[in-house]
């Protein structure tokens, strides 16, 4: 089952950590909020459970689809 | 304000003053459209939606002869930019981001890709739909109206930057 990142965007204040913790999905924009490139595949999603727990803001979460 | 049965010719319900020129069709967060497209419009749900201009909130901009509609998308995407709540980041700092590179195609000096590149990434990224409308406006500008916004590079626009539209 793949899944996908989802942003809540008034909670994310740019801090960067979803970036440095799974940069083969997140990219940053000019500003530093998330750029999230497509689906999260099966390999990566130990890793964006770990970007879900870092960020400070609480401001992604993972969803099936 | 007009009330007109559905269904009707929009060309019917525009004044004169509009007749062969573009149109903004659905309001501030609508889309640009040519006379051709404006003119075999039909006010209905289908008929905008089969043009590719969804009626929106329901407002037509007619700019009139002699204003220039690229100078108007600017002014209309610096207020939209005042308008951000600023809750959400790629809102707060993009759109006025996008009125700065907006404006300074309209000046000449600016790059339409910076626009373009712009308009994209504010897109789909903030809880309303604020960015994503502006977003549709500067696009379709892009799109529709690409002579009138080169006309700018060239410095080649006579048009009045700043008139009202009607």
């Amino acid at each position: 089952m793949s899944h996908r990142l989802r942003v809540d965007w008034p909670s994310c204040e740019a801090r960067g950590l979803c970036h440095e913790l799974l940069p083969e999905v997140v990219d940053l924009d000019e500003w530093g909020y998330p750029i999230v490139r497509g689906e999260v595949t099966d390999e990566l999603v130990a890793d964006a459970r770990a970007a879900v727990r870092a960020c400070p803001r609480l401001a992604i979460r993972l969803v099936a689809r | 304000m007009h009330e007109v049965p559905y269904g009707t010719r929009l060309r019917d319900v525009l004044p004169d003053t509009a007749w062969g020129l573009p149109a903004l069709i659905g309001g501030f967060h609508g889309s640009w459209a040519t006379w051709p497209t404006v003119a075999s419009a039909r006010l209905s749900v289908a008929g905008l939606a089969a043009i590719g201009t969804p009626l929106g909130a329901g407002v037509v901009l007619t700019p009139g002869a002699g204003t220039c509609p690229v100078g108007l998308t600017s002014r209309i995407v610096d207020f939209l930019a005042g308008q951000s709540a600023g809750r959400c980041g790629p809102c707060r700092n993009g759109l006025p981001a996008l009125a700065l590179a907006l404006r300074a195609v309209v000046d000449g000096v600016g790059s339409t890709d910076r626009v373009a590149e712009l308009a994209g990434l504010v897109r789909g990224r903030g809880a309303c739909a604020h960015p994503d409308g502006t977003s549709r406006l500067v696009r379709s500008l892009l799109a529709v109206l690409p002579q009138e916004v080169a006309a700018h590079a060239s410095g080649g626009c006579a048009g009045d930057h700043r008139a009202v539209a009607s």
